[in-house]
């Protein structure tokens, strides 16, 4: 397969970006013209306060978390193909997003506020929990096959996604409708306090993954080639686990389990850059972030007033596109 | 023993699985030595070989290089020390052979010897294939002038010759005599004739030990 070359790939996908930031700031209940949105960020005094607070209370908040929840999930799904050696491997599919799920709604049983920060600390534990569990399934006593592990990672999943609904059902009934909103994928309920822990979260682990990257490539080789030019694979794997948790957290905390934005980005960046890990971390965290906007935008608007779990867009749209790349790539 | 050693193994127990492949090991591998190793399919060539790269395996023994224990030496400094090629890598396949070149480079300075077999070896016109579309040769090629560019004391290569043609034998072969020359040490498990003929020691595994002989 020819590559790509970065230096159009980038700027374009970049570009593609901004179109998809502004429109999700002008869309939506309240329309706002692009000169609005422009004047409201820029003179927000001019402006009435409906429309400030339109931007600055809803959309905004909205825009960032799905912008860091691309980024997470784009970040954490090429770690975890790289560290597995599975390009299957995502954080939905291998129930690590299910666990993550699970730590918040326990947080919610235990008493503390959605999108607090003891929910993103429970949420990060019982990811890292379900990783190790995943890992011992991975590399307990012999190394298990990608599909074992895939099945393995399957099965967690829904036993966490089965406790989280029996959790769930303890819960005050308006929070458990929102809970069952959020489960599936959902920016509605961003806030700005969620917006920003998740965009710190997310910018801090993808900036971690961004300077593992050369050590990365050369796991490219095979761990033993890679441990022979001097890297460490053991500690490596376990900030790799660290971060992918983490990234994975910030995914999840804010807006649920968001399935297959990792793994189709994560596909097609590589289907156009190979797998080098800073092109292909740059490549599918823009298409990441590029997807979850667009499918946002169409989650506010295709059945509008209702707003769908953005779950559901990020499903139909990546579900296809991932099977025909797959399919086209299988003799590759 | 001389203080040229660059790598000395002494009273080493080589072990997988929790069986002994091979006991009493004491292998000293001198500047300016290429040395083989041989023994029955089996015996524990390629285990030894990772052991004496300080990767796994040895149950008990002291790995020495230069004059520092395995233990007090970095994986990274170690990269300078040793390299290893076993039979067959577990690179992924969608790297390209460029990439493999350009990751192994982390060596200060490349000899001029070392430059040219590279240019040899690996085809530049097969440089942006990916390793999945190559020959088992080709790829062969690849590793060797990933070796080459790693470019460390001690080469420790297991059938390094798998899907080779004669030409890339004989270059190969130029140019394990020309890293010993500049300084550096070769073992090397082959069936290849023409590379046994560059050997001046032979180090042979038989009922778990390891005796050597001088070639001459």
């Amino acid at each position: 397969m020819t590559k790509v070359k970065p230096k159009i790939l980038i700027p374009a996908l970049f570009g593609f970006v901004i179109l998809a930031i502004l429109a999700n700031l002008s869309i939506g209940a309240y329309q706002l013209s692009i000169s609005e949105v422009v004047s409201v960020l820029t003179n927000p005094e001019s402006m009435s306060p409906i429309a400030t607070s339109v931007v600055f209370d809803i959309r905004i908040p909205r825009l960032i978390l799905g912008i860091a929840i691309g980024i997470s999930l784009a970040g954490a799904t090429t770690l975890m193909q790289s560290s597995m050696r599975n390009v299957l491997a995502d954080p939905a599919l291998l129930g690590l997003a299910a666990a993550s799920a699970l730590g918040v709604v326990v947080a919610l049983v235990l008493g503390f506020d959605f999108g607090g920060v003891a929910a993103f600390l429970l949420a990060l534990l019982f990811t890292v929990a379900a990783f190790l569990l995943l890992l011992v399934g991975h590399f307990g006593g012999k190394r298990a096959s990608a599909q074992n592990t895939l099945l393995i990672g399957v099965a967690l999943g829904a036993f966490f996604l089965g406790l989280l609904g029996v959790l769930a059902t303890s819960l005050d009934n308006p929070q458990l409708r929102a809970m069952t909103l959020w489960s599936f994928g959902t920016l509605a309920l961003a806030t700005q306090t969620i917006a920003m822990v998740a965009f710190t979260a997310s910018v801090i682990g993808f900036a971690i993954v961004w300077a593992l990257a050369p050590k990365m490539d050369l796991l490219l080789l095979g761990e033993r080639m890679a441990r022979t030019l001097g890297v460490e694979t053991r500690k490596l794997r376990l900030v790799s686990l660290l971060m992918i948790s983490l990234l994975v957290t910030a995914a999840v905390y804010g807006a649920g389990v968001i399935a297959f934005l990792g793994l189709f980005s994560v596909t097609v960046a590589r289907a156009l850059v190979g797998p080098r890990h800073r092109p292909l971390l740059l490549t599918s965290a823009l298409i990441s972030v590029l997807t979850i906007l667009v499918c946002d935008l169409l989650a506010r608007s295709i059945a509008a007033p209702i707003d769908l779990p953005i779950g559901f867009l990020t499903s139909l749209i990546g579900a296809p596109v991932l099977i025909f790349i797959l399919a086209r790539t299988a003799n590759d | 023993m001389t203080n040229s050693s660059l790598l000395q193994l002494t009273d080493g127990v080589i072990t997988r699985s929790d069986e002994t492949l091979i006991s009493q090991v004491n292998i000293s591998l001198e500047a300016g030595e290429v040395v083989l190793l041989t023994g029955p399919n089996g015996s524990g060539k390629s285990t030894l070989l990772t052991a004496l790269a300080g990767e796994k395996f040895l149950a008990s023994g002291s790995l020495v290089f230069g004059t520092t224990e395995r233990s007090q030496i970095s994986l990274k400094e170690m990269a300078k020390k040793r390299s290893l090629m076993l039979q067959q890598d577990e690179a992924i396949d969608q790297l390209q052979a460029q990439d493999v070149l350009e990751l192994a480079d982390i060596s200060a300075s490349i000899p001029a010897y070392a430059k040219e077999f590279i240019s040899k070896i690996s085809d530049n016109e097969n440089r942006d294939k990916t390793l999945g579309s190559l020959s088992i040769g080709q790829r062969t090629r690849v590793f060797l002038a990933a070796i080459a560019t790693q470019n460390s004391q001690v080469m420790l290569l297991d059938e390094p010759t798998a899907g080779l043609d004669s030409e890339a034998i004989a270059l190969l072969s130029d140019y394990l005599v020309a890293h010993t020359q500049a300084g550096g040490a070769v073992l090397l498990a082959t069936h290849e004739n023409s590379l046994r003929n560059i050997a001046i020691k032979e180090l042979a595994i038989a009922e778990k030990r390891l005796t050597a002989r001088n070639l001459s």
